[in-house]
């Protein structure tokens, strides 16, 4: 036992979902991330600063066993979507629940000694599983996803004399006895039906294409209102030239009035928002370029009053009034309790520091919406600092562990487009990228403001990220959100029918499907319910499916595809698969993965890695050094359990890093 | 669906007849094609002599009006949508007997 048993009082986990140490080391290197570079010279990282993401290298897997110190085949946790063996082969459940997790969690470790843990947006915490602990959502990728209430709004605001119009972001009118329209039934549907009733994720069907797959979760939307600027009439007060604009609010339910101002006489500029014509004063104002403040109002919901915040933002004005396009952020239910525990300290955090802004998605891909993007990230980040510093200073805690989602996210929208060959606004995109690695150094600085002689701070991630490679397309197999069909289509294992003009599985001729990011499942007979593959034959058609993946080559390039196929007792070695696991695992080979996934966590490509990202400092720890061993996902619970002297976790699978350790 | 009783009303005029009206009103959102809306029509049309100068009551023909089916995100027809101080109160779908009508615009009508 060393003299850091014991020695850290209380320990943070900072997960920054996304984070490449690659680039971390490259941007340190040109002189940037001075809060990273703080961690690094004062505590411990590995060669590369990476560790070994468990497999697949994705979200929900990798969090779980940060947070179990188990492998995925012990806790169970095996995808985005995970998959109940028994179930239909395309039933899916979504990887952000605590429901699914088998192994203990930390806080339960640290719950069994009497010791409080404060889990903020963390993936698999969510429902709560300990009575004395904070949770603060954690339903998905970001923070208060869930407690929206109305969805975010670009106002096509124009001048002339015509009825308003409206489109909402969700096409869904698939309801019962008289359909509204008969041609459509649901698409782009995001809006979830189950329990995460908001705006959480549909579960997966089947990818036929890249735009049927993970594309549909990263898809850019919103509720688009055209809507005349006429001379403003009927005011209460009206500067001489106002125009006004009327903005539907509340799904349509509601309206609120703009009145569209030239501060100067000359040039519009503004727009003010009023409740009624007659009101004295607006709820809110923005000017060109500019984000209101915080618009306090109450909706009507399901007959009762909600208080809620939005902010709007300019997107464009025309100076002479005759245009502007605006922006209204997803709309916050103050009151909303329901992914909060305790439920009240949600309300507590709003009042204390303000409602958070949720990331925009109206648009991508052009420097408006992308800076628009980057500010709304940037202040949702500078929420969580507040928030996360009321709770440490105002609740009791002894271990704190926070997921932020906001590379990750910028990995997915931006890094494909980051390479000379794939746009001529490369430059821009890098630009972007290290803009959001700037916001996540900035918000690790904040975190060390929390760091003392017996706190222990860990910074890590749960994958990398790469770029598309512009010479290659990807092969549709590996699509984490379903059912895909493309390689095993071709190999001849997956059959698709055509049901009324939507392509649909024949389970009848289908022998085994390629499920989620790395799994290929056969379609047995007795366990699957529309099973049509003796088990007898079972092994042998593992065997030849394997084969055939091995064999498959690129149609474009020539070049192998798979990197490496296991059956379902060898994925075992890699601490894959477990009681629901495929029966066969694969991984692409680097040039052919998707952003992270289907890769192993060491695969580089172009500049950006797979890998995750090891660093800690503070109490036990030693200062200043690289330390020569691999580091895993799974070694980081034993190793806060050692510092912490709490007992390791019941399914813990990894080790204490005492490389890592004073001594 | 266009009578004395319940006049069928378009974008055009919709906002002003709705949102601006200072009495409340209902808004029976239907179409020629559909059954269950002119099972419903009759129970209408006597709710709109009940409350005649308690609120008021047009019809919108949602193949018509497609912009206004797709503003207010009807999923299907028949749906009723009870317009008081400028906003939706609320939204009832698919057939409902009178007594169970009356009790909600009761409702609405009582809400000050």
């Amino acid at each position: 036992m060393t003299s850091s048993y014991g020695k850290a009082k209380k320990v943070l986990l900072i997960g920054l979902d996304g984070a490449d140490p690659l680039l971390v080391q490259r941007y340190i290197k040109e002189g940037k991330l001075p809060n990273f570079k703080k961690v690094l010279d004062g505590g411990v990282s590995t060669n590369g600063y990476s560790m070994q993401a468990v497999l697949p290298a994705i979200t929900p897997p990798n969090w779980a066993s940060l947070a179990t110190g188990a492998f995925p085949s012990t806790h169970g946790v095996s995808c985005f979507w995970n998959h109940t063996l028994g179930n239909p082969l395309d039933q899916l459940e979504y990887g952000f629940n605590s429901d699914l997790l088998k192994a203990e969690p930390i806080w339960s470790a640290y719950a069994r000694e009497g010791k409080k843990s404060i889990l903020f947006n963390y993936p698999t915490a969510w429902p709560p599983t300990t009575e004395n602990d904070i949770y603060i959502d954690g339903t998905s990728v970001y923070t208060n996803l869930s407690g929206n209430i109305d969805y975010e709004k670009v106002y096509e605001c124009v001048e002339g004399d015509f009825p308003i119009e409206e489109i909402s972001h969700i096409l869904d009118n698939s309801g019962t006895d008289c359909r509204v329209e008969g041609e459509v039934s649901s698409i782009q549907a995001t809006l979830s039906k189950d329990e995460y009733e908001n705006y959480g994720y549909e579960a997966p069907e089947l990818v036929i294409s890249e735009e049927t797959g993970e594309a549909i979760s990263e898809e850019s939307k919103s509720d688009k209102i055209k809507t005349p600027i006429k001379d403003a009439v009927g005011w209460k007060n009206t500067p001489v030239g106002a125009k006004e604009v009327i903005l539907p609010v509340n799904n349509g339910g509601a309206r609120r009035y703009g009145l569209i101002v030239a501060e100067d006489g000359i040039n519009y500029n503004t727009i003010k928002i009023y409740l009624n014509k007659q009101s004295e004063n607006p709820i809110g104002e923005a000017k060109v370029n500019q984000w209101s403040d915080w618009i306090y109002d109450t909706y009507r919901v399901n007959g009762k009053n909600i208080k809620v915040a939005y902010k709007i933002r300019v997107i464009s004005f025309e100076p002479d009034g005759s245009s502007l396009r605006l922006y209204s952020s997803f709309v916050l239910d103050l009151y909303g309790e329901k992914y909060f525990f305790p439920k009240e300290v949600g309300g507590e955090i709003y009042e204390k520091v303000g409602p958070m802004l949720q990331p925009i998605n109206y648009d991508r891909l052009n420097p408006t919406a992308d800076q628009i993007m980057l500010e709304s990230v940037t202040e949702m980040y500078h929420w969580h600092e507040r928030a996360i510093k009321y709770l440490l200073d105002n609740k009791e805690w002894d271990l704190f562990y926070v997921h932020m989602h906001g590379i990750d996210m910028f990995n997915h929208y931006y890094l494909d487009y980051t390479f000379k060959e794939a746009s001529p606004e490369y430059a821009r995109y890098q630009e972007l990228i290290y803009n959001i690695y700037e916001v996540s150094d900035n918000f690790l600085g904040e975190m060390l403001k929390h760091l003392d002689e017996d706190t222990t701070l860990f910074v890590v991630s749960d994958h990398g990220g790469v770029g598309k490679n512009p010479e290659v397309e990807i092969p549709l197999i590996g699509d984490m959100w379903g059912l895909n069909t493309g390689v095993m289509g071709e190999l001849g294992y997956t059959k698709v029918k055509d049901v009324n003009g939507v392509p649909k599985i024949d389970w009848e001729n289908t022998t085994a499907v390629a499920q989620r990011a790395t799994f290929i499942y056969v379609n047995l007979k007795g366990r699957d319910p529309d099973g049509i593959v003796d088990p007898k034959d079972y092994d042998k058609l593992v065997t030849k499916i394997i084969d055939d993946l091995y064999n498959y080559r690129d149609p474009k390039t020539g070049k192998r595809v798979i990197s490496f196929a296991l059956n379902r007792d060898d994925m075992g070695v890699l601490g894959v698969g477990g009681e629901n696991g495929g029966d066969i695992f694969y991984i692409l080979e680097p040039e052919f993965t998707r952003c992270h996934g289907n890769g192993l966590s060491n695969h580089t490509l172009l500049g950006s890695s797979m890998n995750a990202l090891f660093a800690a400092i503070g109490a036990g720890i030693k200062k200043g050094e690289i330390i020569d061993r691999n580091v895993k996902v799974v070694d980081i619970v034993p190793t806060i359990s050692y510092l912490s002297g709490t007992p390791i976790p019941k399914n813990a699978e990894g080790g204490i890093i005492y490389q890592a350790l004073e001594e | 669906m266009d009578s004395e009783l319940v006049k069928s009303i378009s974008a055009d005029i919709f906002d002003d007849l709705t949102f601006e009206s200072i009495i409340p009103t209902v808004i029976f959102f239907t179409a020629e094609r559909c059954n269950v809306c002119k099972s419903l029509y009759p129970v209408i049309e006597e709710i709109a002599v009940d409350y005649n100068e308690k609120l008021k009551i047009f019809s919108v023909d949602v193949d018509k009006n497609k912009s206004l089916a797709k503003r207010f995100k009807l999923r299907s027809i028949p749906t009723l949508l009870i317009f008081k101080h400028g906003e939706v109160m609320e939204r009832i779908s698919g057939f409902q007997p009178k007594e169970l009508l009356q009790i909600q615009i009761e409702r609405i009508l009582n809400i000050v």
